[in-house]
Formats: C-alpha cells, structure tokens, sequence
C-alpha cells in the first residue's frame, strides 16, 4: 500500500514537472517562472537533459516525414549521452501522455458546456483567476523512478495528441468577455449561444434583431492563440450562417464588430 | 524630425531653454516673448492663440505660475496639442515648465488609428508594440521631468482623448507567441492618471467652493444617487441583468457606512427625476446603456427609462440624456458615473466643436466624472464598479480606487488584457 501511494506521489510530482517543462519550452513561463526555472536548469544537469529532449522532440514532431522522425527518435534513444537518460525519456513520455489524457477529458467536458462561463461568480467579487505566478514553488524532478521504456510511435501519438490539445486550449484573455450583454444600445443578439460545440465542417447561424442604423458590421473569426483567422463583413438584413468547413477542428471565437466596438463574443469548439 | 524642448524653471522671465534644434539654440535668461517668437516664428500677439487654442484649454502663458503653484509636490501636467504635421507637449510640474515639439508623420495617425482600434476589439496583434511606440512618442520625451512623481494629469486635446495613457507599455513584454499581458509595465504601474479637458477648468474646479458653501443646498441631501433603467420589463431597452445589481451592492456599501443612496430604477429611472435630485447629489451614477446617433451625434447620450429606439427624429423627450441637455444643468456632485458603453467617446461636430457626455458634466459642474473610453459588458462594468466603491468607501480617493482595481485586474492573465480595465478614465481632480 505505501508503495502504491509513494509511486502515485512520484507519479504527480513527476506530471508536474513536465508540465513545466512543456511550458518552458513553448515560451508559455511569466518573467518570474522563467528566470525560476532557468536557475533550476543551470544546476541540474538532469533536468537541463529533459528539457533538451523536450525540445528535440517538439523540433522533430514538425517534421512531416514520419520515418524520419523515427529513425532521429531512434538516434536519440540510442545516443550515449541520452542513454543515461533514458528512464528520463521513458517517465517524460508517460506524464506527457497521462497529461494528454487528463486534458482531453477537461477540454472536452468545458468546451461542451452551452450555459455562460461560470468563473466569475454574479455576486462576487471581480478578478477571480489565478494568483500571481510570484509564489509559485517549482518542484523536483526525480529521473531515477522511471522503469519503462516507450516506443517511438507512441511518442509519436502523444506528440499528436498535444497538438490537438492545443487547439482547444481556452484564450485565458478572451473567456471573460464572452457571452455577457454590453452597455450600448446596439443590436440584440439571438443566435449563436455564446458558447458552442459542435462537429466541425458545421454551419453556425448568426441572427439578430433587425436594426435600420445597423452599419460597419463584420464578423471577426480567431483562434486561440488570438490570431485573426477571417473578417467577413457582414451584409445588411438580419442573419448570416457562417460554414465552418474552412476553419479545422479546435477553438475559435467569434466577434461581431460594428462601427469599431464589439458587440458580441462568443467561441465555438470544433470537434 | 524636428525635436524642441524648453524648459523653464521658476520664475518665466528666467528661463531656461534647451533646443534640439542647432537653428534655435539660445542662452539661459532668454526674454519669453522672444524665445516664443524665434521657436514658432509667430509674432507675439499670436502667442496664445498659437499655444493654446487647441479647442479645449483656454488658459494662456501668464496663468502657467497659477498652475504650478496648483499643482501638487508629486504631480506633473502634460498638455497635448496636435496638428496635423507637428505636436506640441507642455509638460508643467511644481518647478518646471517645459515644452517639447516634434513633427509628426502619417505614420503617428496610423499608429494612433490602429492602436485604438485594437484595444478596443480585443485584437491582440501588434497590440504590444503599438502602445509601446505611442509611450516613446507621447510620454518618453517627458521622462526627466516625471522622474520621483507619481500623478499624471493628462489634457489629452481632441486628437488624443480617446487614447487611454494608463495602458501604455513602458518597456515591451512579449514573451512568447502571446503577450502576456499581465507582466506588461504599463504606465498606470507608475503613475495615477486623470484627465483634464483644460488646464483653465482644472484650475477653476479647484477653486469651485465646496457643498458646505453655498446658502441653499449647503450639504448633499443624496450621497448616492443611481439610475438604470435596464431589465426586463420594458421591450424598448435590452435588459442588462448585472447593471442593478450593481447599484444595489453599492448602495448596500454606502449604507454600511451610514451614508445615504437613493436607487431609481426601472421606471423611476426617469430623465425628469434625475434632473429633480442632481442638484442635491454627491454621487449620481449612471448603469444603463449609451445611444448611438452617427447622423447625429448630438443626440448620443445616457438612456433613460422613456427611451424609444428607431422612432424617427429624436427629441428632448426621447429618453435619452445628451451633453447638450447636460450642460444646462447645475451639478454639484463630487462625482459623475457614466458606466455604459463608450459614454466618454467624443465627437466632432464640426472641425471647433466637440460633443462629449463628460466635457458636458463638467461645464454643468461636476468636479469629476468617470467614463468608458469604448464598449463595456455588463457583468465586468459590475465588477469593476463595486471594486471601485469599495475602495473609496476606505478612504482612497477617486483616482486612487480606479487606479488600485485596474492593478488588481491586471495581475490577473484573465482580466489582464487593456480591452478590459482601460476604457475607464477619469476626468477630473
């Protein structure tokens, strides 16, 4: 039973890690965090190994020849200086497909809600989100615990699943302006729901009260990295239906702007 | 680029000028009206009209000793008056008076243009570098100067009043393929910043008497006066569900303090009872919508329970508050609340005359007001509000609050983005 609890301590201790990890090496650390864990890198040579990996493997998973992304992993499995790594290897593998899994099942289970996002409470008070990342304590990686070796194609699945992961990961900045009237007597909005799922390749109907000083309107189309995927302006009348077919699966949100302001925003998850 | 900073110190006829520019270069000591004439090649009597008719300040270079002596040890003063080609910054502390002119190309409009347009619709895109070039323009050359100060009064002119100086990036944080936004230093982490439409009506607000001296209405009779008409109940308004919720809590908070509120809502929230106790109030805030009129924008304003969309030509009975209508009104309120949409947008009515809800406020005589620069949400203008009240109700003062809960959003990623605490602005003392 101790066993059991210590290897699942290991075990969260060691998701954590490659968490941070993964975030150090998509640029995704605050100032503070960075210069943290960089401090950390400088004074172990293990984890300065990890990371390398990490990296290696995100440089290589770009890479859209599929053999050739075997034979490198292969390379790397087998050179001497990763060698001593390799239980390193093997536990990163499994947190990033354990991680993997825990997402997935998250994303899914937010993205599919339909009712407003629920973070900031009616009644209480304002700035709900996450504290300053100032007194965050890193924690230790303890390489010496792995005890399986994983495959190349499996690491090559996990590599897939985070992309798709990624896709669906919320716009922190964008998610408390979605879905809540503004103070302008603009027009009223009936559809789409603020927030959306649906297959992808579906159609979306955009359709508001008929307004006769309606002007300037366009809809704005972005992923979730805040990147302006398409600005269609929109055409007289009192609906327009938006083909989702051009878009790929993931989160996108939507902003209807008339006359500069934003009138609306919303975001559709594309399964 | 032509590159001009004047600098004087104490007394006006002992100035001390600097030029960056070979053509101007002068000794210490220079005469005023000469150093003017030789700087802007203009002949004397033109001076003021030069300096300062700009369309909203209307002071001259004999009242800059009135202001210095107004302002405050940690208080610094910067006037923006723009043309088309030039800009002009009169930056005024306690012991300087200096002025910096540079030209200006059409890449500053672009600049301005697109830096407007994405902090308001959340486009994240350049939005960094944006606010960090218009730092280096307007702000940078003033740097010495604002060294060990710590408030800022902004007369922004026309060209710039809807450019909100809180969020303008100091030093550039892009770490990433996102910005983080809530490592960014802006300007607001340095300075408490409020707005002037003049330094004449900033002068002349800190010599209004106080309520204690007038014979009639000597003391408000309403600490707390609140109007929304939003809800459900009427077909003509969209409801807006958290705008009375939002005067309730506060009301709540100020009587927790044994202060009065008095809360019109739905059809209370009529024009004509606002007009019956705005004479008697500290604070009148406003949550409801704002109205739009391209054709015409003297009829954007406040709306009021009476209000009737699309009905054709609009009237003074259309229940709607304009700034026309304002201006004719006697406030004496410490503080106007205009938390709807864009409600301190301006206008031009013409290339002389601007519309703007708060400018017509202040002539009417309120000493502050606090407005939103572009489109708010509902649930957030709540939010930002009772976090507002709260921290003047212990004892901050208006600027100070407003300052500390736009800090506390930006610590926060989720609420860090300038689309979100940077539409407010407070004009006033």
């Amino acid at each position: 039973m101790i066993q059991i609890v210590n290897n699942l301590l290991n075990m969260i201790e060691i998701l954590k890690m490659a968490e941070w990890i993964d975030r150090y090496n998509e640029g995704d650390l605050s100032t503070i965090e960075h210069r943290q864990f960089s401090e950390m890198i400088s004074r172990h040579p293990v984890l300065r190994a990890e990371v390398k990996l990490d990296q290696e493997i995100i440089r290589m998973i770009e890479d859209e020849d599929v053999l050739e992304l075997v034979q490198k992993l292969e390379k790397i499995r087998k050179s001497p200086e990763k060698s001593m790594h390799g239980y390193s290897f093997l536990m990163l593998a499994a947190s990033i497909l354990a991680l993997t899994t825990i997402g997935l099942f998250t994303l899914l289970f937010i993205h599919t809600r339909d009712e407003p996002y629920s973070m900031m409470a009616r009644d209480e008070k304002p700035v709900p989100a996450r504290p300053v990342s100032s007194g965050k304590t890193l924690l230790y990686l303890d390489l010496s615990k792995t005890t399986k070796r994983i495959s190349p194609p499996a690491c090559r699945e996990m590599a897939k699943n985070r992309q798709l992961i990624a896709r669906y990961q919320p716009l922190p900045e964008l998610e408390l302006l979605i879905g809540s009237s503004i103070r302008a007597d603009a027009f009223h909005l009936f559809s789409p729901k603020p927030r959306l799922s649906l297959p992808g390749g579906s159609t979306i109907l955009f359709q508001w009260d008929p307004v006769p000083e309606i002007s300037n309107c366009s809809l704005e189309i972005i992923d979730n990295t805040g990147k302006v995927l398409s600005t269609i302006f929109l055409p007289n009348g009192d609906r327009f239906v938006l083909d989702t077919d051009y878009l790929g699966k993931g989160l996108i949100y939507w902003k209807l702007i008339m006359d500069e302001e934003i009138i609306s925003l919303g975001s559709v998850t594309l399964m | 680029m032509v590159c001009l900073i004047v600098i004087f110190q104490g007394p006006m006829m002992n100035a001390q000028f600097v030029a960056h520019d070979d053509s101007l270069q002068t000794s210490a000591n220079t005469d005023l009206p000469d150093l003017m004439n030789r700087l802007f090649g203009i002949a004397e009597g033109k001076l003021h009209h030069c300096f300062f008719s700009s369309g909203l300040s209307f002071y001259g270079i004999s009242e800059i000793p009135v202001i210095q002596e107004n302002l405050g040890p940690e208080e610094v003063m910067l006037e923006y008056s723009l043309t088309e080609t030039h800009m002009t910054i009169f930056i005024i502390s306690k012991a300087v008076f200096s002025i910096h002119q540079q030209a200006l190309g059409p890449e500053f409009w672009k600049t301005i243009a697109a830096f407007r347009r994405k902090i308001r619709l959340a486009d994240f895109q350049e939005l960094v570098s944006l606010s960090h070039k218009l730092y280096l323009v307007l702000v940078a050359p003033a740097k010495q100067v604002l060294q060990g100060k710590k408030h800022l009064i902004v007369i922004p002119g026309k060209e710039l009043l809807s450019v909100p100086f809180e969020a303008l990036i100091v030093e550039n944080c892009m770490l990433g393929k996102i910005p983080q936004f809530n490592q960014c230093h802006y300007l607001i982490l340095d300075f408490e910043i409020t707005y002037q439409f003049s330094a004449g009506q900033w002068i002349e607000a800190r010599y209004r008497p106080p309520w204690s001296a007038g014979k009639e209405n000597a003391f408000p009779e309403i600490d707390f006066a609140g109007f929304s008409p939003g809800s459900y109940q009427n077909p003509a308004i969209n409801p807006l569900p958290f705008a009375q919720k939002e005067l309730v809590s506060i009301a709540e908070l100020f009587s927790q303090k044994g202060l009065t509120a008095c809360l019109r809502l739905e059809a209370c929230s009529s024009k004509d009872l606002f007009k019956e106790i705005s004479e008697r109030s500290r604070i009148i805030h406003f949550a409801s919508h704002s109205h739009f009129n391209h054709d015409h924008p003297e009829f954007k304003g406040i709306v009021f329970w009476e209000y009737q969309p699309y009905s054709g030509i609009l009237t003074p009975d259309n229940g709607i508050l304009s700034a026309g209508e304002v201006e004719s009104l006697a406030i004496k309120a410490d503080l106007i609340v205009l938390n709807a949409c864009a409600s301190g947008s301006v206008s031009d009515m013409d290339n002389v005359r601007v519309i703007s809800l708060p400018l017509g406020f202040v002539q009417a005589g309120a000493k502050n007001v606090l407005s939103t620069l572009w489109n708010v949400t509902d649930r957030l203008a709540n939010e930002i509000m009772l976090g507002f009240y709260r921290k003047w109700l212990s004892g901050k003062t208006f600027s100070t609050a407003l300052r500390e809960v736009k800090l506390e959003l930006i610590r926060c990623r989720e609420t860090a983005l300038p689309t979100i605490w940077a539409s407010y602005m407070l004009i006033g003392q």
